[in-house]
């Protein structure tokens, strides 16, 4: 510490700043900007399409309305369940007990997760303010039967968001059957529930569980209202 | 004070010898699991000359079209044995949160300033710089450890001690992904152990606990103030975070069915990713 007093004094304070100038200049050339490449492919596409064509809709003048609102939810809705699996997500968060269902209790199932997933996350789109996506990568599986899109989700003032789609190619047309954000797969979170679950409880159970998550969901986002 | 440092070096050697006991075959999984797949579209051909990146076991095998290949699924399981008593500490802290955390942070949200905020933010992140440092040498990212190093130069400088990020516009030459010893010891391999939820703090496994520890004695507070300005300015720091976490957490639970086995799942996804991620660069 005595040493380094010494230097600092014996130091023109000239010296110790082009130091610290050189210090900063050297801490710089760590942050040069470097460029990310993007590719487009038929699966892209189909995801931003969709995605634009959702947030054309939020940006509407109309959403901000609470009387026009309903309709252009709808819209939303129908623009989402165009590249949404939703009987393969379904299938997907059962994982093997989806044996164990009947065709009838599958299609319950199917529309009571689907239930959930809308009541959970359009209501969170309302809050829409000016976030934008970038299209950061992807990746296909060896069959490139299945492909991984990833983007970034930047929110004004927080931290980007990861959001990988996983798609797989049904007869052509690319829909999304798990999304992954912060490495999180949403299959795969439900699945371990639904495992919980099913483990004590019969298929009828777990839907009437998720129809009463789903419920009080709605509840809760008409009380906010 | 050299009490304090005896019991923490005995509690993580502890946790060290748990976690290191009650290494899961997940690892072995993790080490096997194909080197390439950190999701680059223009990754390189492999050995049998396909081009295309690969995926983990999950995305490529688990969901074929019939369910025959995964009866047994691996990354829903980490050991927890103290089930009961983590579910315990799971309600309390939910209980905490929404009725102590929510109302204190909302009444700090109201009366302080954004900036204020943001800069609180900057400078306890600018402060933390020892853990991220010291943790990407230790990972041997000598070019994280650098553009860590150069923003702590300049941020402790031209952004006033740290208090403004004047660095965030400047894309760095590798985006530092180092968050501390946890991750360190799972990149060297540690097992996670067994799940916790510790009281206040939230969901933990064995290692990351243990990987707390280390941190704890690369944070600078310590040897900056004194113990009582220390826990003052860790409790700051909690505070002034929480707005996200709290956020978040009652998101996430709101889409849950079972909230314990939701978070529980959605901890051992999202660290497993993180090191699966460093294990891969």
């Amino acid at each position: 510490m005595l040493i380094l007093n010494k230097i600092l004094r014996n130091m023109k304070s000239s010296t110790l700043s082009l130091c610290l100038l050189m210090a900063i200049s050297l801490g710089l050339c760590f942050l040069a900007p470097t460029q990310s490449m993007a590719a487009d492919s038929p699966a892209q596409t189909q995801l931003s399409t969709t995605i634009d064509s959702v947030l054309d809709i939020l940006k509407h003048p109309e959403y901000a309305d609470p009387s026009l609102r309903p309709a252009l939810r709808a819209e939303i809705e129908e623009q989402i369940r165009k590249i949404f699996d939703d009987m393969g997500f379904a299938m997907r968060t059962v994982g093997p007990k989806w044996r164990d269902f009947s065709d009838a209790q599958r299609k319950t199932f199917a529309d009571a997760f689907s239930g959930l997933l809308r009541a959970t996350y359009l209501n969170s789109l309302d809050g829409y303010s000016g976030e934008t996506i970038e299209y950061t990568g992807e990746r296909y599986n060896k069959k490139q039967d299945k492909v991984e899109i990833q983007t970034v989700l930047r929110l004004k003032d927080k931290v980007p968001v990861p959001i990988f789609y996983r798609m797989s190619d049904e007869n052509g047309q690319w829909l999304v059957y798990d999304v992954v954000v912060e490495g999180i797969s949403l299959v795969k979170n439900y699945r371990s529930q639904f495992a919980e679950l099913l483990q004590s409880g019969s298929p009828e159970e777990l839907i009437a569980q998720i129809n009463q998550k789903t419920e009080d969901l709605q509840k809760k986002a008409a009380e906010a209202q | 004070m050299s009490q304090r440092i005896v019991y923490t070096c005995l509690l993580c050697l502890s946790l060290c010898l748990g976690a290191g006991c009650a290494t899961t075959q997940q690892n072995v999984a993790e080490n096997t699991s194909i080197a390439n797949q950190n999701g680059d579209a223009s990754a390189p051909a492999d050995n049998d000359g396909t081009a295309y990146a690969e995926f983990d076991d999950d995305f490529d095998d688990d969901f074929s079209d019939e369910f025959e290949d995964y009866s047994y699924d691996e990354s829903m399981h980490i050991s927890d044995p103290l089930e009961g008593w983590n579910r315990m500490w799971f309600g309390f802290n939910d209980f905490f949160l929404v009725n102590v955390a929510k109302p204190v942070y909302d009444a700090y949200d109201y009366v302080t300033p954004d900036e204020v905020q943001e800069g609180a933010t900057n400078f306890f992140h600018n402060l933390l710089f020892p853990v991220r440092f010291v943790n990407a040498l230790l990972q041997g990212e000598p070019l994280m450890a650098g553009v860590e190093f150069s923003r702590f130069v300049v941020n402790s400088t031209l952004g006033v001690g740290g208090l403004f990020d004047v660095t965030k516009d400047k894309k760095p030459v590798v985006e530092p992904d180092i968050d501390g010893f946890g991750q360190t010891l799972g990149r060297w391999g540690v097992g996670e152990g067994w799940y916790i939820v510790w009281p206040f703090v939230g969901p933990s496994s064995m290692r990351d606990s243990a990987g707390w520890c280390g941190d704890y004695f690369l944070d600078p507070k310590w040897v900056l103030f004194d113990t009582t300005e220390s826990i003052a300015l860790s409790g700051y720091r909690i505070l002034n975070d929480y707005g996200s976490a709290i956020e978040a957490y009652e998101k996430f639970k709101a889409s849950s069915v079972e909230p314990y086995i939701a978070v529980r799942n959605a901890y051992i996804q999202m660290r497993r990713d993180n090191i699966k991620r460093s294990q891969d660069r």
